[in-house]
This record gives C-alpha cells, structure tokens and sequence, in this order.
C-alpha cells in the first residue's frame, strides 16, 4: 500500500519537473503553451488562407483544428525520444522503474496540449460558433490521441536507444504525417485512393473527427470510433512490445 | 533464502557491448559474410556469494574489476545476463553521488525529486527536510539552481539525502571522499552509526586495504570481472597484497571455475526461436495480406456486391440513378441521353481509337465476342471520352481565364485563385472518371457472373452503359456550369 502511494508521489515529482522545466528560463513561461500555435496559426492563415480560405467554412478553425492536435503530437514523440538517454543518470544509479519518465514526460505535454486547447476553444467562440453539447464528444479523439502519442514515445525511446539514427529519421517522418494530416488542405482535392489511405493515418482521424463536431456540428460514426480504438490499440501494442523487450538493456546502452 | 541471509548472489554474470553493435561497418560486414569483431564483454562472471545480517563486506580489486557493476547489479539498477540476486529488506545505494540531479530545480525541488526517486513518501521527506538541509550545511542555498552549486555542494546535497533513512542493506562505493574535511568526518559518523547496526549488511567498495581489514568481517576480491576470493578479511587481504606485489593471481577454484564464458541461461532456446519465427511469419502474412486486399479492393467489392445481385436489382439501381441526376439538375436526363448518344456514337465508330485503346487496357487476348473483348471496349469507349471532356474543361478554365485577364492587372490574384480552384476541380472530374470506368467495369463482371454469356446481356449491358455515361458527363458539366 505505501508502496502506491510513493509511486504516485514520485510520479507527481516528476511530472512537475518535466512542465516546469519545459519553458524554464523563458520570459512568458506557460504562456508559450498558447502563443506557439497562435503564431504558427497566423502564419498559416496568411500563407494558405488565399488558396482555401474562400472555399472552407470557418478556414481558421479549420486549420487549427489541425495544428492544434499536430503539434501536440509531434512534440510529445520528439521529446519521448531522447526520455531515456536524458534520465539515465537517474535510472542507472536508482533503481527506478523506466517508464515513470516516459509517463511524466507524456502529461506534462498533455497538459501543455489542454493550454492550447483552451485557446482552441476562444478562437471558436470568437468566430461565431456557438458551444454545443456535442463538443464533449471531443474527449474520445483527445483520450484516443493520448494513448497513440504514449504508444509511439515507448517505441521511440526505446528504439532511439539502440539506433540513434532514429533523431534524424523522425522529424522526416513527422512531416509527412503532417503533410498526410490535411491540416491546411482540404481533402477533397486528393484522389479517392489517397482519401482512403488518410484512414490509415491515426492523426487525421483524430483531426477530422475535431472539425467534424466543431464545424459541422455531427458527431462520426460507430465505425469511426472503432477505427480510431484499434489504432490506439494497436499504438499501444506495438510501443509497449518495443519497451518490454528492450527495458533490460536500456542501462546497458546510453 | 533463510532468515538470517540478506543478500544471496547465485552466478550473477553482466554483460556489456563494448560498442554500438548496429554501427554501419558492422552491418556491412554482416553482410559481406564475415564474423564482426566480437562486441561482448563480461563485467562480471558467475558471482556467487552470500551475506548474512550484519555482515560487512569489503569489496577489493583493481580499477575495472567489476566492483561498481557488482553493487550496480545488486541495488537493482542493472539486470544481469544471467544467474538470480536475492536480497532481502530496504535498500540504500550511494553510487556516484551528485549525479542525476536536475540543473535548472532548485536545491529544495531536488531534494523532494531524489527523495520521491528513493521512495520516500511524501510525508517523510517534509518531516525529515530540516535535518537534510542542516545535515548538508545549505540551509543558505534552498532556493538556488542546483547548476549555480559547486562539486563538492552537489555531493553534500546528494550524501544528505541519501543517508537520511535506516536501511536494512547499504551499498556504499567509495563515497567517503565527499566535501571538506569537516564534511567528511561527519558523514563518516553518519556511515558508522548506519553500519553499527547490528541488522544492517553493507557492503562497500574501497581500494583502502587498511580500511577493509579493520572494518570488515567479509572480502571479496574481483578481478576481470571473475571472483578470485572470498572470505575472511585477514586471508584475502594478504593474498591481494600479494597479489599487487607479485602481479601473479592466486589459482583458486573461484577463479578456476570462471575461465569460461557463462552460459548465458537466458539464450534462445529452439523452441523460442521456432515461436520468434511464428511471430514474423505471422506480421508478415498480415501485412501481405493487407496490400493485396487493399490492391484489390475493387474486386472484392465487386464480389460482395454481385453475390447476391440480379439483373434486375441492377436495372432498378441504374434508373434510381438517372431519377437522382434528373432531380439533382433539375433537367429531363432523357433528353441528355439522345444527344449524348448521337455524341459517344460518333466516338465509338471512331474504331481506331477505341480499338487501340482497348487492346491497351486488356492486351493481346482480343477475340471478338468474348467477354474481355466487350468489357474493354467498353472502358475505351469512356476513356476516349473522358479525354475529349478534358479537354473541354481545359478550354472553359483558358476561356474564364482570358476573360479575368481582360479586367486589367487588379485581377491578377483572383485568376490565380481561379486557376487553382479550377485545378483541383479537374482532378475531382479525373477521379470520377476513373471510377465511373472501374464501375462499368464491375456492372459488366456482375452481370457476367449472373449470367453466364454475353449474348442474352448484351442489350442490358448497352442499357446501363449508356446511363453511367450521361451520369458522369452531367457531373462533369454540372462542375463546369
């Protein structure tokens, strides 16, 4: 029993070093949680805007739906790269379970994510759609989200431990996912083999299910959610096969 | 275990790589069918031993004997290769102080942080905070970064910490060397009053041979990673004395029984190759199988929805469709049909072109009358009219465009917005086409299917040719209109 207890208070610990050490040193802090997707957001609107905006219904929204829950996803899974590289001095001199780092790191980018989302939710006010009771449907695609950012931070920590090529891999990697994700485009311009093989990509469910509630009021279907728990699954699966089999050596690596 | 034992080694063996075993001129060499160089490395081979409550034991050897792997191994930080470690109450290890701190915290975060780490509960950390920071002597620098601390301050954090519980087990390597004198005389005091306890096993490392004779009540000498010795204190001690004099190792049966690698108890056996095997073959075949079912997705489709179709299902399907476009426009399609069949009538006697087109699509198996003969044309047939529509939309998008231009250069943005909203139209005609051919394509199998011969299906089949085209020709002018 105590030993549950410390385990959470550890895990408290951790957690706040992680969020406190993210903008540590910053002059605006947790403000940065909010300012980053409104910048990259404005940059966004004035680049793009001219080619979609005129054809898009609430473009802005649109395209933030789309940053918002990209951004959260890419800079979870590059910080979960480096967790373990970055806490061995701790985990080889106490003995520490390894994936307490991983989750730590995992919530305080989650909570960095609801930051954001808080300014999601302003700019939706402000462009005149009015809160529905279906928004809270939107906690199925962030809980889903979460769990597919957790699945993906075992496979590469773990993975970046035995092949460190992994740091240059990824960012490429996550950029065609961006570019997969239709965050600025519409999809409809795309082949209809293309449309089905966005499907596969896990973030733009994700991203279509927001705009889907926001903006157009409906809530997807069953199938919808059952892809969407499968991909989560099997994020889950993968990432954790990845940690189990390489936990042991981790310490013998970095 | 029995109960007076606190910690029992049973051929503990660790590991190492020497180096990355994934570095490129490995793989190449892998692949060129040589052996790489080998990458393993023993840091500790089949290590047995066992300490009672109370003991003390003094860990000697040489630098690179194994002696900080061994106490990493036993405070639970590494796993070994092989061989099981039992131990037996709480734990304290104080390996390498003054690491593992976090820089940008304060000292005061840092010692909540290490605190939790060593599984202190919360509780415990606030009653006991006092006496840590007094203990370390930097009641002044609670509130600063840990970076803006010296060496020896970061030590004396660290020794604090660490040392604030009464464990059953303490592993101590080489930390008395921590701060100043005054510092270090008072952690000596804390050490001792710690190892006093007639309860208390520990076990440490030192290169002070004077200190492990006077201290100690059992010594374990270390070399290469293989046990040369264990046992009393007096004996050891002078046998490494020896030892360092003479540089000739004693031959004892410890180290006799090490000479060879250990069996690494945790290798593959076959059965779990055979199962590693399964497991692949298994993700390949799923991964496999879900190319060619997305490849083929058309056929598929096509399959489950002729099962259980009949022509007179797909009769019914096709006219909906035409009711559909005709409410959906708002225009007779009937009337479409007759000029578009005067249209494509023209283009299908054009033979060469359809012909040709054809044998591109089902190549060199063109009998007359056969089934590939008939569906190819067919899919010829939209295709050559496909091309003459594309172009059609090409025209339209010059014509807009000139028209745009003639409005002067403030019009320069909207023609470019013009002609990429006019693009990606096109590319939803294209897509539309092709499925409007696959479609055709897979009316004219199921009625096969159903069927049997083309000859009591060929006025149905023209039928419903003839509908799919004015369906898709009107989406096409409708995006053009």
């Amino acid at each position: 029993m105590t030993e549950k207890v410390n385990n959470k208070f550890l895990l408290a610990q951790l957690i706040k070093r992680d969020f406190i050490k993210k903008y540590k040193r910053t002059t605006f802090g947790i403000l940065w949680s909010a300012l980053s997707p409104l910048l990259l957001l404005i940059t966004m609107k004035f680049v793009f805007g001219a080619f979609f905006g005129s054809k898009l219904p609430h473009y802005t929204i649109y395209l933030f739906s789309g940053l918002l829950l990209f951004n959260y996803f890419s800079t979870t899974t590059r910080g979960a790269m480096t967790v373990f590289a970055t806490n061995a001095p701790i985990f080889s001199k106490v003995p520490v379970p390894k994936s307490y780092f991983l989750i730590s790191r995992s919530v305080a980018n989650f909570i960095n994510f609801l930051v954001s989302l808080v300014v999601y939710f302003i700019f939706v006010a402000f462009d005149g759609i009015a809160f529905k009771l279906n928004f809270f449907a939107l906690l199925y695609p962030i809980f889903c989200l979460f769990l597919i950012n957790y699945g993906i931070s075992m496979l590469l920590a773990s993975v970046y431990i035995f092949f460190r090529d992994i740091n240059y891999l990824w960012p490429v990697i996550c950029r065609v996912i961006m570019y997969a994700s239709a965050i600025f485009y519409d999809v409809s311009i795309m082949s209809g083999t293309v449309q089905r093989l966005l499907v596969c990509n896990p973030l733009y469910m994700c991203i279509s299910y927001f705009r889907q509630v926001v903006i157009h009021a409906t809530v997807p279907d069953l199938s919808y959610h059952l892809i969407l728990a499968f991909m989560s699954v099997l994020c889950l699966a993968i990432g954790g096969f990845t940690y189990l089999i390489s936990k042991d050596k981790i310490v013998l690596y970095v | 275990m029995k109960d007076n034992q606190s910690v029992v080694l049973n051929n503990v063996s660790v590991r190492y790589r020497k180096r990355d075993s994934r570095v490129t001129s490995d793989i190449i060499k892998r692949l060129l069918g040589k052996a790489p160089q080998s990458n393993e490395f023993w840091a500790l081979k089949n290590i047995s031993f066992t300490l009672e409550k109370g003991d003390m034991l003094g860990v000697i050897g040489r630098n690179g004997a194994g002696k900080s792997t061994l106490m990493k191994a036993i405070s639970g930080t590494l796993s070994p290769a092989s061989g099981t470690i039992e131990k037996e109450g709480k734990l304290c290890a104080l390996l390498e102080l003054g690491t593992g701190f976090d820089s940008e915290m304060t000292v005061k975060e840092n010692i909540y942080l290490r605190g939790s780490l060593l599984g202190y509960p919360k509780e415990f950390i606030d009653s006991k905070y006092d006496e840590i920071i007094g203990f370390a002597d930097m009641r002044d620098f609670e509130d600063n970064a840990f970076r803006t601390l010296s060496s020896g301050m970061k030590s004396r954090v660290a020794f604090s910490i660490a040392s604030m519980v009464e464990p059953d087990i303490i592993i101590l390597d080489e930390v008395f060397a921590v701060g100043d004198g005054d510092f270090r005389k008072k952690s000596k005091q804390r050490m001792q009053s710690i190892i006093d306890n007639n309860n208390t096993t520990a076990l440490m490392v030192s290169h002070s041979i004077g200190s492990v004779k006077e201290q100690c009540n059992k010594v374990l000498w270390l070399d290469r990673g293989r046990m040369v010795m264990f046992g009393e204190p007096e004996t050891v001690c002078d046998a490494y004395s020896e030892y360092l004099s003479t540089g000739v190792l004693p031959k004892t049966e410890s180290l006799l029984k090490t000479q060879d690698n250990p069996v690494n108890i945790k290798a593959k056996s076959k059965g779990r190759k055979l199962a590693d095997l399964f497991v692949y073959l298994v993700l390949t075949a799923l991964v496999a199988g879900g190319i060619m079912f997305w490849s083929q997705f058309e056929l598929f489709d096509a399959y489950f929805t002729s099962r259980d179709c009949d022509d007179a299902q797909i009769l019914t399907q096709i006219s909906q469709q035409q009711d559909e476009v005709t409410a959906f426009m708002g225009v007779d399609t009937s009337a479409w049909n007759t000029e578009l069949l005067a249209d494509s009538a023209a283009l299908v006697n054009d033979e060469t072109s359809t012909r040709s087109l054809a044998k591109e699509i089902i190549g060199d198996s063109l009998t007359k009358g056969s089934d590939a003969y008939n569906m190819s044309l067919y899919a010829a047939d939209l295709e050559v009219i496909k091309a003459v529509y594309t172009d059609k939309v090409y025209a339209l998008t010059e014509e807009i465009k000139a028209e745009y231009l003639a409005l002067g250069d403030d019009a320069s943005g909207s023609i470019e917005r013009y002609a990429f909203s006019q693009r990606s139209r096109y590319y939803a005609i294209e897509d539309d086409w092709d499925d409007a051919v696959n479609s055709v394509k897979t009316e004219i199998r199921k009625l096969y299917r159903a069927n049997g011969t083309e000859e009591t299906n060929a006025d149905t089949i023209y039928e419903m040719y003839k509908v799919e085209r004015s369906l898709w020709i009107a989406h096409c002018i409708e995006y053009l209109g």
